[in-house]
């Protein structure tokens, strides 16, 4: 009976170590099932880092690289468009305004006092200079074109036979002035003037030769095509 | 033997705790020390990412920007050679508009035109010649001066301006005029006038 019972026991100690074992041996299993996964999670971890760390350098790279064309291209595109919007509107202006010598030359050609013969013996036709403005008073180096652009100034000279009053002929002249409205555009309202002192003495054909000068010069200028 | 079984267990469950700790005290360590600090890294990086995403986002609204000004600066630049298209060329050679001197010498011929007398015995001399001279607008347009004499009626002279001045092919801007009327009393004068022809531009080198 003692034997039998010492062999239960024996047996029972053994069944409690196996459990003890397997119970330990199952944590220890499970366990490293765990840490398995949670390797595999960081592996996932790492790869999907290291192809996102690939991913911002490409990206990084690219954005650099657009960036410095940009940084170098915006200006230029921008001074290149503005250049030619100021080229453009300067062709526009100098074909709409330039001037015309045209109804100069019309107005002279057209107009003349129906009392009295009349000649011109000069006529010239000047630029104004534009004048330097501010404290140092330098020349704009783009004067040349202004005042070619700009306005004129009209100089003549002429003889005028008088064959009636001077009070009359001043007067047909003051209108005619006032009929040249083409040139005014260009160069201002003309003012005739006798110089009745120059008159020569001698009177041929009934008239009187007496020299006359004519002067415009325009302050606001449009450029009219003839 | 009721004490020996008790003791086994107390030493199995002993053994089978310090199991649980050590075996479940690698996941954990792992789980704390390597994946979430890299888990939290990898949200930090693809952040970084997103940012730069947007970031390549507003660059390429920029970069259309810039496409958008190349775009409307060739838009200009047909406009601009629309508008030169009666614009001169100039030549390379000296300061002189030879096609437009050519057009106002034959335009010259037609209204009778002739040399200045004291130009007559003067070998090549022509009624209109360059002047040597150019004037540079604002924003970089170049006119060139041509002279005109000539002695002429003051209508075919007339004649002659109005042509010139309505050429569809050409721009020239009258300057001066200086008419100095025949002394003996004749109907032909003598006319010198300064007039600048506008050239074209090189649109190439516009704004560059």
């Amino acid at each position: 009976m003692f034997e039998l019972n010492l062999i239960k026991d024996k047996a029972k100690s053994r069944q409690r170590r196996r459990v003890i074992f397997l119970g330990i041996v199952t944590i220890l299993f499970l366990s490293g099932l765990l840490a398995i996964v949670v390797g595999s999670l960081f592996w996932q971890e790492l790869t999907t880092l290291k192809k996102v760390e690939a991913d911002i350098l490409s990206k990084k790279t690219s954005n650099d690289a657009i960036e410095l064309e940009i940084g170098i291209e915006k200006p230029k595109a921008k001074k290149r468009r503005n250049a030619m919007i100021e080229a453009w509107t300067e062709d526009l202006d100098v074909r709409q305004n330039r001037p015309y010598f045209t109804p100069v030359l019309r107005d002279i050609a057209d107009h003349y006092p129906k009392s009295a013969e009349f000649w011109y013996n000069m006529l010239q036709v000047e630029q104004q200079e534009v004048v330097a403005t501010g404290v140092r008073a330098e020349r704009d180096p783009s004067a040349d074109a202004k005042e070619l652009m700009g306005t004129r100034r009209l100089n003549g000279t002429g003889y005028i036979q008088i064959e009636q009053s001077d009070v009359l002929t001043v007067s047909e002249l003051r209108s005619l002035s006032g009929r040249m409205q083409s040139m005014v555009k260009l160069v201002g309202e003309p003012r005739f003037e006798l110089d009745l002192s120059k008159e020569p003495n001698t009177i041929q054909d009934g008239g009187r030769y007496v020299p006359f000068t004519i002067q415009a010069a325009a302050t606001i200028f449009s450029g009219v095509r003839p | 033997m009721a004490d020996k079984a008790s003791g086994d267990w107390t030493a199995g469950i002993i053994a089978m705790f310090a199991a649980l700790l050590i075996g479940g005290g690698i996941p954990v360590g792992l789980y704390l020390g390597l994946y979430a600090p890299k888990k939290q890294e990898r949200i930090d990086a693809e952040k970084k990412y997103n940012e730069l995403v947007s970031n390549e986002m507003v660059l390429l609204a920029q970069q259309a920007d810039v496409m958008k000004l190349k775009a409307e600066a060739d838009e200009m630049a047909e406009r601009v050679k629309e508008i030169e298209a009666p614009f001169a060329v100039g030549s390379d050679a000296r300061v002189d508009v030879p096609a437009a001197r050519d057009a106002l010498k034959l335009l010259a011929e037609r209204h009778n035109l002739k040399l200045l007398p004291i130009r007559r015995q003067q070998a090549g001399a022509e009624v209109v010649f360059p002047g040597e001279a150019q004037v540079t607008f604002e924003k970089g347009l170049v006119a060139t001066k041509l002279i005109i004499e000539a002695q002429a009626t003051f209508h075919d002279f007339g004649r002659f301006v109005t042509e010139m001045e309505m050429l569809s092919n050409l721009v020239v801007i009258p300057a001066t005029l200086d008419c100095q009327g025949d002394s003996n009393g004749g109907r032909e004068h003598l006319f010198v006038m300064h007039v600048f022809v506008v050239q074209k531009r090189d649109v190439e080198v516009i704004g560059k």
